[in-house]
């Protein structure tokens, strides 16, 4: 390898990168504005899900009941009219649950007799309905034993704590991953494009016709694009620090050899596919959306790796999302630094050399396809 | 527009495009096959419900009460027991660690309290760095808790009882699949849109298309039409597929969905002309369409719930057309609903695709100077 020919492949890149100025601002401000949108707006814990309430009782109990759960953050009471059926109430789509509490719940319960209390629960959110059925339970039982005869104290006082996020601060959990997230789609799009325009416009026929190999081509092509893919990773974190305050927890120099490493990944499997693509519909298709759908769901980023079947918890681990989330989360969250991450960044740069090979292996003929 | 609305151009100009479209065979099989693996595939994989977190647990109880408690949690496969290294420190390092998701801490005095009458405290730390997983095992082992607190005891006359609708199997894919169906439609149909239109552009014969006589129009339309007749079949085939993997009902009214879905299609593959309108070139539209997909997808209720985002980003969702099919989807799909429930969602999505193909249609013929 000719580290010259390298360095000029990279400048012309950056050349042409930079003569487009649109392309420019785009790469640095969607990134920018992504992260804006789904650091604000993407909340998993669910708030304010109106529940309806048909209170036949009328008493102190129920009245309690209703305060209770508006008093929660996660549902919102709204009182029915008696006439309303709870299946009626679910079909009309306005609630996500219905409950009932029967004429002279409050008397029964005083008198020790059973008094049961029926909820219908909108499943279509399983999520949304566990959760309900959680804390439908929990007011029942809390709200039920101040009004029933008293009962023996409890077995266990369980005393739960949630550790380095204190304040249940959600943009702490979210933001982290959206800057995995963000660094898998942009780069590879950047890089795919780049591989296929040369072949559709033709000018990569004047590559083929020159001295340089391919894995010049390829070393040149990646250096250009990580090193753009970096100055975007410095512009989300910096926006990231101002906005929602995500500082560095810990020891930074994982997270500072884990980004070259994760772009440097994405880059090379952009530049794959665009070797592998012959149209720029296609290289989209592959490189965007198969790549960015796969960042977005198969690496923890949403919902835990873990709890996903075997099959997928396997392919998740060629999925640089994944590891670098772990990295990024550990980085601005936890803090514990090489013990905990250190796998993490060995499985990145061995992904990053399994996809230059196929990179190499695809372009070293340095053909036009047949 | 020049001369009106002909249908003989239109049929012309349509040929042209599924020309275009079934003469690469890459294509094709790109705009096909990946919406329909991925609607089923995700739906199979995502699995928003924890299982299997892991907890160091120390009990320096070490009496039949302690075992016991032990023995509760880790009984319904929510929580994994991982013996830690003998003292509380010991759990404390493997949760800083990361090594594990949870730390249950029994102390010395546990049996001795509980025979004193008194509660037994005991002590359970969450990593709360995924505060998702940390949320719901919290919530989970409260319940745990409560039940065993409610051993032995007589029954609580208070007995809450809850009925699951619509899913009573608690099926997560039945959940994911309409909305990874809008998702992946909004995706392929507006990427594969927007760099087919702009790459008549980069190529010169877009002057060549807007001399002859054709209206704005017909050259939009027959734009659409391919790429529609490859998107509804992808969509035939997932529903099909998932139908047949995980069950899906199909609870509503066939042709009410085919209708609402074909307005779906067309709007989505109509916001990949209208950007393709905006820009010059290839890297620009792919930028563009990928930073316009993925908050469209992300913002709509696929994933993650809408009552959970900020009061501004809720009213923005009401312009997603995403949002309003994904509702729609599961209305019909799941529900059974008619148009009496879902008649805004419908009056919404047919005015999004209405507007999107005028200004399309406006912007097209302008774009050249």
């Amino acid at each position: 390898m000719n580290l010259r020919r390298v360095w000029v492949q990279c400048t012309k890149e950056l050349v042409e990168f930079r003569r487009d100025g649109l392309t420019v601002a785009l790469a640095f401000a969607l990134p920018v504005a992504m992260l804006l949108i789904f650091g604000f707006a993407i909340r998993l814990q669910i708030k304010n899900i109106p529940v309806a309430v048909v209170d036949f009782d009328r008493s102190a109990f129920s009245r309690d009941f209703i305060s209770r759960i508006d008093a929660s953050q996660e549902l919102v009471a709204i009182v029915e009219p008696l006439d309303r059926s709870p299946t009626a109430l679910l079909d009309s789509g306005g609630v996500r649950a219905a409950v009932v509490i029967p004429p002279g719940t409050q008397r029964a319960l005083a008198a020790g007799r059973a008094a049961p209390i029926q909820s219908l629960v909108d499943a279509t959110d399983v999520v949304n309905a566990l959760t309900i059925k959680q804390i439908l339970t929990a007011t029942i039982s809390f709200v039920g034993a101040t009004y029933a005869p008293a009962s023996a104290p409890p077995t266990v006082a369980l005393h739960e704590r949630i550790w380095f996020n204190p304040g249940d601060n959600e943009a702490l959990f979210i933001v982290p991953g959206v800057y995995a997230v963000i660094l898998a789609i942009f780069p590879t799009l950047l890089a795919a494009i780049v591989m296929v325009r040369d072949k559709e416009r033709g000018t990569i026929v004047a590559a083929y016709a020159s001295r340089l190999r391919a894995s010049e081509l390829i070393a040149g092509k990646c250096l250009a694009l990580v090193g753009i893919g970096l100055a975007e990773a410095l512009a989300i974190m910096v926006i990231g620090f101002a906005v929602w305050g995500v500082r560095f927890a810990g020891d930074p120099t994982p997270l500072l050899i884990g980004t070259p490493l994760m772009i440097c990944c994405q880059v090379l499997l952009g530049l794959l596919v665009g070797a592998a693509t012959n149209t720029v519909t296609s290289a989209i298709q592959a490189a965007g959306s198969i790549n960015s759908l796969v960042s977005f769901l198969l690496s923890g980023f949403l919902y835990p790796v873990s709890t996903m079947p075997p099959v997928f918890r396997w392919f998740s681990y060629f999925v640089p999302a994944r590891h670098y989330i772990n990295v990024s989360r550990d980085a601005f969250v936890r803090g514990a630094g090489w013990p905990g991450v250190w796998s993490e960044l060995l499985t990145l740069a061995s992904i990053a050399s399994m996809l230059a090979l196929g990179a190499w292996l695809r372009m070293r003929r340095m053909q036009m396809a047949d | 527009m020049i001369g009106g609305f002909s249908w003989r151009r239109l049929l012309v100009l349509l040929r042209k495009e599924f020309v275009q479209i079934l003469g690469n065979r890459q294509v094709l099989y790109i705009l096909l096959f990946p919406p329909i693996v991925q609607v089923t595939i995700l739906g199979y994989a995502l699995n928003p419900l924890i299982k299997h977190l892991t907890f160091a647990v120390v009990d320096e109880s070490k009496s039949p009460a302690s075992r016991d408690l032990i023995e509760a949690f880790s009984a319904n496969g929510v929580f994994v027991p991982q013996g830690a290294d003998g003292d509380a420190a010991g759990v404390y390092r493997a949760v800083q660690s990361g090594a594990v998701d949870a730390g249950l801490v029994i102390p010395a005095d546990y049996a001795a309290e509980i025979t004193r009458g008194a509660p037994g405290d005991v002590q359970l730390i969450f990593d709360g760095v995924n505060s998702y997983v940390a949320n719901l095992g919290a919530g989970y082992a409260s319940a745990i808790v409560q039940q065993y607190n409610a051993r032995g005891e007589p029954p609580q006359p208070l007995s809450p009882e809850i009925t699951f609708a619509y899913d009573p199997g608690l099926l997560t894919a039945w959940f994911f699949v309409p909305g990874l169906l809008g998702s992946v439609l909004m995706m392929t149909g507006l990427l594969a849109s927007a760099s087919a239109s702009v790459r008549e552009k980069d190529e010169g014969t877009l002057e060549q298309l807007l001399m002859t006589p054709a209206s704005s129009l017909e050259v939009l339309l027959a734009k659409i039409g391919p790429l529609f007749v490859l998107f509804t079949i992808a969509m035939w085939a997932s529903l099909l597929l998932s139908r047949l993997i995980f069950g899906l009902p199909f609870r509503g009214n066939p042709s009410l969905f085919i209708g609402i879905s074909s307005i779906y299609i067309v709007a989505a593959i109509s916001i990949g002309i209208l950007i393709s309108t905006f820009v010059a070139t290839q890297q620009q539209v792919v930028l563009i369409s990928m930073f316009t997909a993925l908050p469209l997808m992300m913002l709509s209720g696929a994933f993650a719930p809408v009552e959970s985002m900020p009061p501004f980003w809720q009213a923005f969702s009401l312009i997603n057309p995403l949002r309003h099919y994904i509702t729609i989807a599961r209305d019909i799909l799941l529900k059974g609903a008619g148009l009496d429930v879902i008649w805004p969602n419908v009056l919404a999505l047919v005015a999004f695709a209405f507007v999107a193909i005028w200004i399309g249609a406006t912007r097209y013929r302008s774009q050249l100077r």
